[in-house]
């Protein structure tokens, strides 16, 4: 991840022409940098936490579980990377928290990986 | 909770379950290559200087309309002037093109109609031919318990009211896959979606419509551009600057 350089430039397309600058500052390509890494990450703990639980034989709502708990432990570890500051990483601090874990993509990975682990191991 | 479990054939394991997954895997990176194959060739033709040269003009007043907050209000109506004034660049005028348009416009809506079907009819015929060959049984089971009000969706085709909901039929299984491993395809080409993003972001941007030469209309866009120029009213995005910035200074002095 990657914090913006020394002196941060503010948004210079894509804004309301008429409003004066605000005072926020932050470099537009980077957020969006880490936010695609964020993003990446979660969907390899989908990934991982469905494989898991699938050849675990957890069912029900313990499987969701080791799903909160697997995104959880990547907010933390990430939270440790940042060096505790997510504030110079991202727009808002509680991003690298609670974004993309209730998304489509990441819930659907999940369901999906954890019924075919399930299903070959267990339904073989 | 616990549900009695149906015992199920290896074989369909062996030769429904892992064969399916597998090739919608395939079916998403043919799509994606494809789609890479088939990206809009470049034109044949070198665009004409005329034509390079309107696009830029359009493009320079773009920005200073979107700008003009961080030029000062002299050098704002100095520019003003050289597009929309009496004399200005846009007040050009243009012998009226007639028929070129519409030879235009259909390359344009043939590519973008192509890259929609070629994503779609592959996913139809695969869906078409799970349906046929792999209908009438049930392929695994998800690993949660559902409410009945499920069943419909996962298990098209059999008619046994007593079972599970949990049990899926192939069909279901397939539609499943295909929304369920985009997200892996997503891990895959990690790179080439960010480059995908950033290409059509610029293209939105710099393009007028259509991107080739013989899609715009320099009479009409330079129109719209006086009177877009002519609404503008000019307003300093720096005002109170340096409150602002004693305000951010003290701010991460403290933190």
């Amino acid at each position: 991840m990657q914090a913006g350089p020394v002196a941060p430039s503010a948004l210079l397309s894509n804004l309301i022409s008429d409003k004066p600058l605000g005072e926020l500052a932050y470099v537009p390509l980077n957020i969006k940098n880490n936010l695609d890494v964020l993003a990446f990450n979660r969907i390899w703990v989908s990934l991982l936490t469905g494989v898991l639980t699938g050849c675990s034989g957890l069912t029900g709502f313990r499987g969701f579980g080791v799903y909160l708990l697997g995104h959880l432990l990547l907010s933390i570890l990430l939270l440790v990377k940042t060096k505790n500051a997510p504030s110079k990483y991202f727009a808002s601090s509680l991003t690298l928290l609670t974004s993309n874990v209730f998304a489509q993509t990441e819930l659907l990975t999940f369901v999906l990986f954890w019924t075919l682990t399930n299903n070959i191991v267990f339904l073989f | 909770m616990v549900s009695q479990d149906l015992v199920l054939d290896r074989d369909v394991r062996d030769w429904v379950l892992i064969p399916l997954t597998v090739s919608v895997i395939l079916m998403k990176l043919l799509q994606q290559y494809a789609v890479k194959l088939m990206a809009a060739p470049k034109p044949s033709e070198p665009p004409k200087p005329e034509d390079v040269q309107q696009k830029n003009t359009l493009a320079r007043s773009g920005l200073l309309r979107a700008n003009h907050g961080f030029i000062s209000e002299a050098g704002f109506r100095q520019r003003r002037a050289y597009f929309a004034g009496k004399e200005g660049v846009l007040q050009q005028t243009f012998p009226a093109k007639g028929l070129n348009d519409m030879m235009g416009n259909p390359d344009a809506m043939q590519g973008m109609l192509k890259q929609q079907m070629g994503g779609l009819v592959p996913q139809m015929g695969m869906g078409a031919f799970v349906n046929y060959f792999f209908s009438g049984f049930i392929l695994g089971r998800v690993p949660f318990s559902l409410s009945p009000k499920f069943r419909p969706m996962l298990q098209r085709g059999i008619d046994l009211p007593a079972l599970d909901p949990s049990y899926f039929t192939s069909l279901s299984f397939y539609i499943m896959a295909l929304f369920g491993l985009g997200g892996v395809f997503r891990l895959m080409f990690a790179e080439d979606a960010i480059n995908d993003a950033a290409q059509m972001a610029q293209m939105q941007m710099g393009g007028m419509g259509g991107g080739g030469p013989p899609t715009l209309d320099p009479a009409k866009a330079y129109e719209a551009e006086r009177q877009a120029l002519d609404v503008v009213e000019y307003r300093s995005r720096l005002e109170n600057s340096e409150l602002r910035s004693l305000k951010l200074l003290r701010a991460q002095l403290a933190a």
